[in-house]
């Protein structure tokens, strides 16, 4: 267990496990002494497939919008809804997106065109709404990326899906890959940490599940690590009263020799995470009020982040704190801004939703920027699927709702490894479907690599491209058979790398 | 009287000579005898000093009194005596120091050989300045006397100290050429790392010593630890590689830093060789196997071949030295893991670069911490120094990392002074200083970079007129912060 490479540990636990398996329990004693040693399972700890490129980006912000935000009121300009306003969509547009539950019932489909204003920004002429001045002020570091599409048509399957590459539950998240892939950096911090925020969205919004940043069934250790938005970051670290510190070291090292003698007596890899867990809780114990204290930090960076950084919970206290994180080597921080499924009242709550995010993501990569971090540092901006162009529910002059819109949509990257001031790829006059660059159709379908258009495979094939990884090479076996993020699809998008 | 006085002088030397040469005639000494004889013994380092002082003091009566009549020595007998005297006990000490069979080998038979001679002519002396009183003949014997003596005494300060000659200035230099000797530059760290802590002049666990070829001839109460020529004999190379780690006899012990698999290889080539004292690197033939770890031995490091076209062969081979020149990388890295876990990682599997940070340690990071890198110096690619306590501990370690690309020391005690070793460095592309005290007195050094492409200079002490002389030098540079921005 001396170096840091978590895949060599992980197939040397893998191999002794199999081992004795298939050996009588008396062998167990003799195990991980002497005569297992590394030279006997030194073939099997073959080649690292990972990292075959140098990589461009050492860590992950993903700044995950969850409820799908709409892309037609904050970065795909359609002029051409604003002009056909109210004209129902079947009238102009073939219908192969299927539609919810909720828009079913609808006898009519209005195109309902933004109520906003948008406007080139930039050196790079990027279209951005008049909802985000501040993610417009930054237009020049942002690739934003118009052609995503995906299958799934509700939140909890697409979340998913966008986490862990199938819109069933029980596999690991991404973070959760390339903590087990890339190992950590720091070893008094996760490797993965979440922080879920809420703003101004409705207090009963779209749920969040533990799973998303879970290790499915890697080894527990690579798991995410939730930061609760009140109270003590970390559940249970902290000691209770009357306890000194020194005796919780005393207790979890007596612990840990129970544990590995177990661990030696039967070769279990779990208790060699939950080992690896106390270890990892107790060093936390100081590292996490260093982490979560800013008061170290000067004030005209809190104002750059806005006035929420001081509230717990908010998206700008998340903010700062994924900076911070950065900064302590911690690869893959994921940031979960509740909020953004606006099926009604959409032109008055999505200006909530973005005060809640605009200043804050804006400053995030100013602040990493000025830092030097943002050349190492691999920030993505998206929610899980865009919305439609028509309107659900009554269309007026003020008011529309937008139901979910799988088909296309918008996220923007930034940071290590992307190409700077650049819009990738565009969707048809209405906002419905992927067009190619001479607005021919694209009707792109995950079985099949299509060029001009990015599915959630292709994103996630891309992160890891980033981040070193050949994501057709970093698998383990579950249940008889290799299992990868990308699962059998995804094709790096070279388009947007710089 | 005089008949008297030569008489028990030689029954004197006569009894000596019998007491010191007691082991080889009696045959082996008793266990409990050889505690005593060390005991006794180890005053003859104490003793020799008298008629080494006595000797040379008779040297220079002599040589002033031949300059200038007046001061000519007329009664010399008593420092003659003296020193015939103490010569004859420290002979006789050394002897018994012989007797205990630590001492062997060929330097300690020519300090024998010396000091007997010299004690040899200390009794001459007295005889021929009282007895003969011939002032020629006791001149030319007192000369060689010196000469006996100059010769045996470097040979005992050697078995103690160490040719002093090497610690001499201009010895330095030309030991650091690319031809070292294979016992003393490459076996002997290896053996003072891992075995002197334990088996030294200090210490002799078992009675076992291994800081000599000598020591290590004589070995323990088994015999010797190395035969010449035969690994298969040599103990000191079995219990390193066929012993189980917890075995009793393995060493080094469990619990004490291992001898690596390289050193382990390194030891039995040179046993192999017969286990010479002067043999030289580059007078000798490398086996292929050794080639890569030998090349860290002889200073050049080569680190990424040139990119060409190769065919699948080519491609296999180089993969396959690539693997072994990690592994040899990998140990380095392993015992700089145990200070610092999780600080190094390699950028990718191409080639052996590596990427280091501080990030888990920032304040407890200091400069002795970065001497501890040294030995991965050159092959770091990226520095991460970020909110450690590192600054003059650049100028020693900057020069050694001369490959680095990606500098970080933002949020560091640095100052001007402790930049000024980046100047040498070459490839340097990217370079962040945010958040120090780095002021406009750096803005030449920074101007000498002319491969830097990115430049962090938010919250530090450069002034806007700074950031614009350092971007005239530097057009290709981009500057990111400083007092140009808020």
């Amino acid at each position: 267990m001396m170096n840091n490479n978590p895949l060599e540990e992980e197939l040397l636990m893998y191999s002794r496990r199999h081992f004795f398996g298939k050996m009588a329990k008396g062998v167990g004693a003799m195990a991980l002494g002497g005569m297992v040693t590394k030279d006997l399972f030194a073939k099997e700890v073959a080649e690292r497939k990972l990292k075959q490129v140098a990589p461009t980006a050492k860590n992950v912000i993903y700044l995950f919008q969850s409820g799908g935000p709409s892309q037609h009121d904050l970065f795909d300009h359609k002029p051409k809804l604003q002009e056909l306003n109210g004209e129902d969509l079947r009238d102009h547009i073939q219908m192969t997106q299927r539609i919810t539950g909720m828009s079913v019932g609808q006898s009519k489909f209005p195109f309902a065109g933004t109520v906003f204003d948008f406007k080139k920004h930039g050196e790079s002429q990027a279209e951005i709404s008049e909802l985000l001045p501040h993610i417009a002020g930054i237009a020049d570091e942002i690739c934003i990326v118009k052609n995503m599409y995906t299958e799934a048509i509700n939140h909890d399957p697409a979340i998913t899906f966008f986490q862990t590459g199938s819109e069933i539950p029980g596999r690991p998240s991404m973070g959760s890959w390339m903590s087990y892939g890339l190992g950590s950096l720091n070893e008094n911090l996760p490797t993965f940490v979440s922080m879920v925020s809420r703003g101004s969205g409705r207090p009963n919004c779209q749920p969040l599940y533990d799973r998303l940043w879970g290790s499915g069934f890697l080894p527990t250790q690579y798991s995410g690590v939730k930061f609760m938005p009140t109270g003590d970051p970390v559940l249970y670290l902290k000691n209770p009263e009357g306890l000194r510190p020194s005796l919780r070291k005393k207790m979890l090292d007596q612990v840990n020799l129970m544990n590995e003698a177990k661990l030696k007596e039967f070769g279990d890899p779990e208790i060699f995470t939950r080992i690896k867990q106390y270890e990892l809780a107790y060093k936390m114990q100081t590292s996490v009020p260093e982490l979560s204290d800013l008061s170290d930090e000067p004030q005209h960076i809190l104002d750059m982040y806005g006035p929420d950084v001081h509230r717990r919970g908010s998206y700008a206290f998340n903010c700062i704190m994924a900076r911070r994180l950065v900064e302590r080597g911690v690869r893959f921080t994921q940031l979960y801004h509740m909020g953004w499924d606006q099926h009604a009242t959409l032109p008055k709550d999505i200006v909530g939703q973005c005060k809640d995010i605009d200043q804050p993501s804006a400053a995030l990569i100013k602040d990493l920027k000025q830092r030097g971090l943002l050349d190492d540092t691999l920030v993505i901006w998206g929610g899980e699927f865009g919305r439609t162009a028509y309107s659900q529910g009554a269309l007026t002059k003020t008011n529309y709702g937008r139901d979910h819109h799988p088909k296309c949509f918008t996220k923007w990257l930034a940071g290590g490894g992307i190409k700077p001031g650049m819009t990738y790829g565009q969707t048809d006059d209405f906002g419905y479907g992927i067009v190619d660059a001479d607005g021919n159709p694209v009707n792109p379908d995950k079985h099949h690599y299509t060029p001009d258009a990015v599915h959630v495979h292709d994103l996630q094939a891309t992160i890891m491209h980033i981040m070193g990884i050949d994501h057709t090479q970093l698998t383990y076996q579950h249940q008889g058979r290799d299992f990868r993020l990308t699962d059998v699809h995804g094709k790096v998008v070279k388009g947007i790398l710089s | 009287m005089h008949k008297l006085k030569i008489i028990s002088l030689v029954v004197l030397i006569a009894l000596s000579i019998l007491i010191g040469f007691s082991a080889k005639l009696l045959g082996l000494l008793p266990e409990q005898l050889v505690e005593w004889y060390h005991f006794i013994g180890s005053f003859h380092p104490l003793l020799l000093h008298l008629p080494i002082g006595c000797t040379l003091l008779l040297l220079t009566w002599e040589i002033i009194g031949f300059v200038y009549k007046p001061y000519q020595s007329k009664s010399l007998e008593i420092p003659l005596i003296f020193n015939a005297l103490t010569s004859l006990m420290a002979m006789f000490l050394g002897l018994v120091l012989y007797q205990t069979g630590d001492w062997q080998g060929d330097l300690i038979e020519s300090h024998l050989i010396g000091g007997c001679v010299f004690t040899i002519m200390a009794i001459w002396l007295p005889y021929i300045y009282i007895c003969i009183s011939n002032k020629l003949i006791y001149r030319i014997s007192l000369f060689i006397s010196v000469i006996t003596l100059t010769l045996a005494a470097h040979k005992g300060g050697e078995i103690t100290h160490g040719d002093p000659l090497d610690k001499a200035p201009w010895k330095k230099q030309a030991k650091e050429t690319t031809n070292p000797n294979i016992y003393s530059d490459i076996v002997v760290p290896i053996l003072e790392s891992k075995c002197y802590s334990c088996h030294a002049a200090e210490k002799q666990k078992n009675g076992l010593r291994l800081d000599s070829i000598a020591m290590m001839l004589k070995g323990d109460d088994l015999g010797a630890v190395i035969v010449p020529y035969k690994t298969d004999e040599s103990r000191l190379t079995l219990t390193i590689e066929h012993l189980p780690i917890d075995d009793d006899y393995h060493m080094p012990p469990e619990n004490k830093p291992q001898v690596t698999p390289s050193e382990l290889e390194l030891l039995k080539w040179w046993i192999n060789l017969g286990a010479p004292e002067e043999q030289y690197l580059n007078d000798t033939e490398i086996p292929s196997e050794l080639q890569i770890i030998l090349e860290s031995y002889m200073g050049s490091e080569a680190l990424e071949k040139e990119p060409q076209v190769k065919n699948l062969t080519q491609l296999r081979q180089e993969k396959e030295e690539l693997q072994k020149r990690k592994q040899v990388l990998d140990e380095k890295i392993n015992i700089i893991f145990e200070k610092y876990p999780k600080s190094v990682e390699y950028i990718d599997i191409n080639n052996l670069n590596l990427y280091f940070t501080a990030a888990s340690f920032k304040s407890k990071f200091t400069d002795n911490s970065l001497n501890e890198l040294v030995p991965i110096a050159n092959y770091i690619k990226e520095l991460d120094l970020n909110g450690s306590k590192v600054s003059e501990g650049l100028s020693n370690f900057i020069p050694k990392a001369k490959n680095v690309e990606i500098v970080q020391l933002a949020n560091t005690p640095i100052n001007n002074e402790n930049l000024k070793p980046l100047a040498e460095i070459n490839s340097l592309r990217i370079l962040n200083i945010h958040s120090t005290q780095i002021t406009d007195e750096s803005i030449e050094l920074l101007t000498q970079l002319s491969n830097l492409e990115k430049l962090y200079l938010w919250n530090t002490k450069i002034s806007a007129q700074g950031i614009k002389k350092i971007q005239e030098k530097l057009p290709k540079c981009l500057i990111i912060g400083g007092s140009k921005e808020a």
